[in-house]
């Protein structure tokens, strides 16, 4: 392990790191504030809208996000539309993200009680609030792991911008191995990077969960009667 | 044929009638779970309705605030034609927006409680008022007190919906619907899910509301509080009324033997 080597790469290291972290973050925020509103279409009765829905996202969750990529940098230029690289890997990546989060969120949503659903339309509730207040409050619980393990897959699934020319982690560090032929220290780094990535991604999600869902948890705590030890 | 459609066409109720339905219809698939039902309910009056399951009295309640749409007929409620409008003629339905205004004369009590389970007992009771516009913030807490302290869980303001009892919920559900102040209370077998001490606390509650002059339809399994607190009983059978009339008349000996027959069991 070559220290010194490492040190040296460390910063172009960092830059790259931010390149992934951005466009993690954008990827993230985007396709969840698309998702969320498109994930209760057609929930309580299927539409036209929620049925073409249900074909977009058979498709994005089909076609591998490397081809959506390709697709769309190669491919639309004959179309006419040159977008710069950065623009197409959110792009890209988003569209099959969306894909992911709406039917997550939907699971979620299937798991509410429709009876509180019921409840709430009967009291003439705006079906808005219902859906912010009622339904996703409860759904939070249940599509949260799934929500934070598809998190960490965008996050790993950035790394398929690095075909088109981003500079985020992976396609730094195959660029410097390609240079020194020295693959064992800047892997481990950016394997490394990844895992605290990761991790600052799960973290965050463990302090929403907990912040918006204490209502639910709240609740007497049943414990068992201590057993005696039978002889 | 050519029908002169005046004015108040649809023309509305009788005033005194609270609740109005004309010729009820309902088909799911090839069945008709509804007749052509017919019931009118005046202003106060508390009217039971009791038969045996399947025979659609669940259905009709639930079309009362359109929870669930009648294939044919009118429901009135207050003076007001519910889910539907008339347009070049005909009723067709109403919007989403507008049947959210006429839901606001009707409040109702289900079978299973659906308290909000995300919120706490005040919360549950300020919600719709808050998110309908109901009067000020202030208003709406005080009366949600109120509310909550009459059906005799002033205590448990703070607490969430798992940790009641499901009389204390089914108590706290009422308070819910109240809180809109409706014209109408509409009990789903609202006892049905306690055993019969919870069920006990929530009758209380009902059967003061009743006395207080709330008009209220309750499809019930209880006989004990249909013959105590009902104006009148609906007896329904196979999607029809089959009879109906005071206490002591449909619980009677000279009642028909299908209805004896069904109060045996």
């Amino acid at each position: 392990m070559d220290l010194n080597y490492l040190a040296e790469y460390l910063p172009v290291l960092m830059d790259a790191t931010k390149v992934t972290a951005i466009l993690t973050v954008v990827t993230l925020i985007l396709s969840t504030v698309i998702a969320l509103p498109l994930s209760v279409v057609g929930l309580r009765k299927p539409n036209a809208f929620s049925a073409a829905l249900d074909l977009f996202t058979l498709f994005m969750r089909s076609i591998p996000t490397l081809v959506v990529l390709f697709f769309f940098y190669y491919g639309m230029p004959y179309l006419g539309l040159v977008l710069p690289a950065f623009a197409v890997a959110v792009v890209g990546l988003t569209l099959s993200a969306v894909a992911y989060n709406i039917e997550i969120f939907r699971s979620g949503l299937r798991a509410v009680d429709p009876g509180q659903i019921e409840a709430a339309e009967a009291l003439g509730i705006p079906r808005w609030r219902i859906w912010v207040n009622i339904a996703f409050p409860q759904a939070m619980p249940v599509f949260l792991p799934t929500y934070l393990s598809n998190a960490t897959l965008i996050l790993k699934g950035t790394s398929v911008a690095s075909i088109i020319t981003i500079p985020e982690l992976t396609a730094v560090s195959n660029e410097i191995v390609s240079l020194t032929y020295q693959p064992f220290e800047i892997l481990i780094a950016s394997a490394l990077i990844y895992v605290v990535l990761g991790g600052a991604l799960s973290l965050i999600a463990a302090a929403v969960r907990r912040h918006l869902t204490r209502g639910l948890s709240a609740g007497p705590v049943r414990s068992a009667p201590a057993m005696k030890a039978s002889a | 044929m050519t029908e002169a459609k005046t004015a108040s066409w649809p023309t509305p109720p009788a005033p005194e009638h609270m609740v109005e339905l004309r010729g009820i219809v309902l088909n799911y698939h090839k069945l008709q779970v509804l007749k052509g039902v017919n019931l009118a309910v005046h202003k106060g009056e508390t009217v039971a309705i009791i038969g045996p399951s399947g025979s659609g009295k669940t259905t009709l309640l639930r079309c009362i605030n359109y929870l669930t749409q009648p294939s044919g007929g009118e429901v009135w409620v207050g003076g007001h034609l519910v889910g539907q409008r008339p347009v070049g003629g005909r009723l067709r339905p109403a919007p989403d927006s507008v049947l959210r205004r006429h839901r606001l004369d009707t409040g109702m009590v289900f079978q299973q409680f659906n308290l909000f389970r995300n919120m706490n007992v005040l919360d549950n009771v300020t919600f719709a008022p808050l998110s309908t516009g109901r009067g000020s913030p202030g208003e709406i807490r005080a009366r949600a007190l109120q509310l909550v302290e009459r059906v005799g869980l002033g205590h448990k303001l703070n607490a969430f919906p798992n940790e009641l009892s499901g009389g204390q919920q089914q108590r706290i559900a009422i308070a819910r619907a109240l809180a809109m102040q409706p014209k109408v209370m509409l009990f789903d077998e609202a006892t049905s899910a306690l055993d019969p001490e919870l069920a006990r606390e929530v009758l209380d509650v009902m059967r003061e509301l009743a006395r207080e002059g709330m008009t209220m339809v309750v499809v019930t399994h209880e006989m004990g509080f249909a013959r105590e607190v009902a104006d009148r009983v609906v007896f329904m059978e196979r999607g029809e009324i089959a009879l109906q009339g005071p206490p002591s008349q449909v619980f009677s000996d000279k009642a028909p033997d299908r209805i004896r027959r069904f109060l045996q069991h």
